[in-house]
């Protein structure tokens, strides 16, 4: 069982989001922008993160950097889902340090299996 | 907007003033001067009305610009003060106003034709996203539909392996439910359970034989030990007779006769114990053969039951191999249907998130295009309404004066921009305005 976040501004996406992985067994937070998602991961410790892109407030290309300033989320897998797919934002998610890029809508299996592979075995 | 018509007829009566003004001199004159002097002077009387009319005449009206219904003489520039509730006197407009209200027409329009151009775009867009919003509306009514279908058939699943409606493959009777399936291993235990008591109550009737046959026993014991002991009196008389007949000769035949009596009578009791120990073999045979019979009555019947169990237990057997068979069969199905009901769920996620994605468009559509004319309309109107503010004499007196009363009712803090307040406020102020 994975301790993972979620971050978007859409609750409708949150509640997907979080309905596809609870039902995988994971504990799942949810955080509406950047500065929860900091919060969130400042006060616990997070398996994975998921974060949408564009959200008011800081992006979340920005999230990636700043949570890869943090000790802990070094090396902590990070998804970005979000609608774009230009090849051009998926370098800035790179070069700002996540780990994966999700074009959204999701589909359930395809996010498990991703999840399946950036997770540690344990 | 103004009259030309009623322009033309103010005109004429300004040149038939003039020209009754420059027209007296000459006429007081024309009595006292030589007749060339007369027409040389009418000459130029006719010129100087010309010029003067030409002075006082307004410039031809442009195409699409009317001119204010009355228009005696005002200034051409009339500084205007916003605070000053009192209608302002009529207008008239002059060529370089028209080119200013021209200009601020061609504003509008473009303002227009760029606010049309972006609603028209959002109407495609809002059209395609309509249509996608619907079909993933569709595609979620259509998962939803399938999931209540496929639970029902589930539930119908679970519920036939309780009933034992189901008719066996090939016909003949059909498959027990599960109730009844217990049931019917319930009753073969009590038979076999019965048949049991009835073998052991069978035992405790052969038991009692056999204390009968003991006592029996017992009684032929004690009559063969009657039998040695008669024979050892007979051997002790024989004895005795032969000790007697040597001692005595045969002198004394009462000794002979006594004897003989008692020998008889010795004989006569070892038959009445022979018939006795006949009789109890007899009884003892009886009792066996009873007892053998009970047994074999109980043994058979034990022998019946548990043929009969066994073979209703090998049909219950093939019974419940055919209903594991049929329960592993409904839960397979259970099972694909559980795997369609994800996979549906799973369509309905990707239809609630197409849903969240036209929402967020439309957002995203309804800030960029109807907020961006609604800024172009309102920046023509901020434009006009600046133009008119200064140039008064641009509109009709009534319109200056709901002019007028806006701006003061703005002042008042109602509507103070419309370029920052909403987009209806704006779209309300413009359609109030213009």
């Amino acid at each position: 069982v994975a301790n993972i976040l979620i971050i978007d501004d859409s609750m409708t996406m949150r509640q997907m989001v979080n309905f596809t992985i609870s039902a995988a067994g994971h504990k799942v937070t949810e955080a509406a922008n950047a500065d929860e998602a900091l919060q969130s991961a400042q006060s616990q410790r997070f398996d994975l993160v998921i974060s949408d892109v564009n959200m008011p407030g800081r992006s979340g290309i920005e999230l990636v950097a700043e949570l890869r300033k943090l000790p802990d989320y070094k090396f902590t897998p990070i998804l970005l889902l979000t609608t774009e797919s230009q090849p051009e934002m998926k370098n800035k998610g790179r070069a700002a340090g996540a780990t994966g890029w999700i074009v959204k809508p999701f589909d359930p299996d395809a996010l498990l299996n991703v999840l399946r592979k950036v997770l540690p075995a344990n | 907007m103004n009259n030309p018509g009623v322009i033309a007829g103010g005109g004429k009566k300004t040149l038939a003033v003039c020209a009754v003004a420059v027209l007296l001199p000459w006429v007081w004159g024309v009595w006292t001067m030589p007749w060339w002097a007369s027409v040389a002077a009418f000459v130029l009387s006719v010129v100087s009305i010309v010029i003067i009319s030409r002075l006082v005449a307004p410039a031809p009206p442009a195409p699409a610009v009317q001119v204010a219904a009355q228009a005696p003489s005002v200034p051409e520039r009339l500084d205007f003060d916003v605070t000053d509730t009192t209608p302002p006197p009529a207008a008239v407009v002059s060529a370089g106003n028209l080119v200013a209200l021209q200009l601020l027409v061609a504003q509008w329009l473009e303002a227009s034709r760029q606010a049309g151009d972006g609603i028209s775009s959002a109407g495609r867009e809002l059209h395609e996203v309509n249509q996608q919003s619907e079909a993933a509306a569709v595609n979620i009514g259509n998962s939803f539909r399938s999931i209540m279908d496929k639970t029902g058939h589930q539930m119908e699943s679970a519920v036939r392996l309780l009933k034992s409606d189901t008719p066996a493959e090939g016909g003949g009777s059909s498959w027990l439910s599960l109730p009844d399936f217990i049931k019917a291993y319930e009753h073969q235990l009590d038979e076999v359970t019965k048949r049991m008591m009835d073998f052991s109550q069978a035992s405790q009737e052969m038991s009692k034989h056999q204390d009968v046959v003991r006592q029996h026993s017992v009684s032929i014991d004690e009559m063969l030990d009657e039998l040695r002991a008669m024979a050892a009196r007979i051997r002790k008389l024989a004895l005795d007779s032969t000790v007697a007949y040597s001692e005595q000769g045969n002198s004394d035949s009462r000794w002979f006769i006594e004897i003989a009596d008692r020998i008889r009578e010795t004989s006569n009791t070892a038959h009445e114990l022979t018939r006795r120990i006949r009789d109890g073999l007899e009884n003892i045979r009886a009792v066996m053969g009873n007892t053998y019979e009970e047994l074999d009555k109980s043994s058979g019947r034990v022998r019946l039951a548990a043929v009969q169990a066994k073979v209703d237990v090998s049909q219950l057997n093939i019974t419940t191999l055919e209903k594991a068979r049929e329960v592993t069969r409904t839960l397979e199905g259970v099972n694909s249907l559980g795997e369609e009901i994800r996979r549906e769920i799973n369509s309905i996620i990707v239809g609630m998130q197409y849903q969240d994605i036209t929402q967020q468009r439309l957002e995203h559509i309804r800030k960029l295009v109807l907020e961006g004319a609604s800024a172009s309309l309102a920046g023509a109107y901020e434009r006009t309404r600046h133009e008119v503010l200064n140039n008064p004499e641009l509109m009709p007196v009534d319109v200056v004066q709901r002019l007028v009363e806006s701006r003061n009712r703005n002042k008042d803090g109602v509507a103070a921009a419309p370029a920052q307040a909403g987009p209806g406020a704006t779209q309300s102020v413009d359609i109030e305005l213009f």
